[in-house]
């Protein structure tokens, strides 16, 4: 999309997105939404300004749950959840405002402040790592099934040049 | 004789320069390949490469002990990739049901979908009610229509009974009536269409036919 252009170009800007407070618990796997447009549907307007408002926010917080929306598919808006161990919920969000239906699923079904700290402080190194990029592991040689570091165990004789470069070898 | 003289060039230049880790994987990667178009080196055109002999019995062998290791190994790889999958499934679920508050968000659920439900089904009766009264309406005009239509029919069909028609006793009669009727066409229509019926117009005669 070009920039400032189309319907609300705010939603596609950075700051916004960073903005977002929904941060879904890590079991919920996919979210669907079902609400109906068109004229006459006075108690979907709520679903639909949440997902015209907070779906880019959610889909930018939460890179690893799926959003799947189906519109004009059921008479009433629903939104469902999926967690990783198969269960799921449902909740009608008939003729509520996007504002009550954003508050009730932060309440409810996101990570808490304190958590979504702590995650963001988390530092997730790279277990692949060693050397100067770990703390762990200082060399190669720490890692099981490498070769030991020559300065602790003398090196076999079939690798060293002493005995490579002799004349009886 | 052009691509050792190129190469040694090549060489001479790169020793110039003191070696490092950045141009030491330029001199491996220098190789002198036969363009596709030259053929085959005079001493190897008819060169055919002997096959490596095998030891029949050493490879009896190790054909089944080759067979029986990869199966083996097979076996261990599913046994823990399946004892891994048993074991993060039973994980998960125990932290959703228990980190997660899965009983704490089905309560919630629960009360806000019945608060919900309460409303919505407040407002449908509702807009049940008032569908109930629009069909009402247009059923009731639609009777209103029928009627209306009815009544119309009757008059025009009571008014068509009046008519005097024209039957077999009165046949006779009717074409005696006809046959009287005097029609005179000689009738003139001035601009605005007028009909000027009568004898008036023999009275008067065109000016140039009196001579």
């Amino acid at each position: 999309m070009p920039f400032m252009k189309g319907r609300a170009p705010v939603r596609r800007t950075m700051k916004y997105l960073q903005d977002g407070a929904l941060h879904l618990k890590s079991e919920i796997q996919v979210m669907t939404l079902n609400y109906n447009i068109g004229p006459g549907q006075q108690v979907h307007r709520g679903a639909l300004d949440f997902v015209f408002w907070h779906l880019p926010q959610l889909l930018y917080k939460n890179p690893h749950t799926q959003f799947v929306t189906f519109k004009n598919l059921t008479p009433t808006p629903v939104f469902q959840f999926f967690f990783s161990n198969g269960k799921k919920l449902v909740i009608d969000v008939d003729s509520h405002s996007k504002d009550e239906i954003h508050s009730f699923i932060r309440s409810t079904l996101c990570k808490t402040e304190k958590e979504v700290e702590e995650e963001e402080t988390k530092d997730e190194k790279n277990p692949g790592l060693f050397g100067l990029g770990s703390d762990s592991k200082k060399c190669i040689c720490q890692i099981p099934g490498q070769v030991p570091c020559s300065g602790a165990v003398i090196l076999p004789p079939q690798i060293r040049g002493k005995h490579r470069y002799t004349k009886e070898s | 004789m052009a691509v050792l003289k190129l190469a040694q060039t090549q060489i001479l230049k790169l020793m110039t320069i003191k070696p490092t880790a950045s141009i030491l994987p330029c001199l491996n990667s220098v190789r002198y390949r036969k363009p596709r178009w030259v053929p085959k080196a005079a001493s190897k055109e008819f060169y055919v490469r002997e096959p490596t002999p095998i030891d029949p019995v050493e490879y009896e062998e190790l054909k089944w002990r080759y067979q029986e290791y990869r199966n083996t190994v097979e076996a261990i790889r599913m046994h823990l990739a399946a004892e891994i999958d048993k074991k993060e499934a039973l994980e998960m679920s125990k932290q959703v049901d228990t980190e997660a508050g899965w009983e704490r968000m089905v309560k919630l659920t629960e009360e806000w979908n019945k608060e919900t439900a309460v409303k919505r089904e407040k407002r449908q009766a509702e807009e049940d009610l008032i569908e109930l009264e629009k069909q009402q309406q247009i059923e009731k005009e639609k009777e209103e229509e029928m009627m209306r239509m009815l009544t119309e029919a009757e008059q025009r069909l009571e008014f068509e009974k009046k008519q005097t028609f024209i039957t077999m006793e009165n046949l006779d009669e009717e074409i005696e009536k006809i046959l009287d009727v005097r029609m005179d066409y000689e009738y003139s229509i001035d601009r605005s269409g007028n009909v000027l019926k009568g004898n008036q117009t023999a009275k008067i005669k065109p000016q140039k036919y009196v001579k």
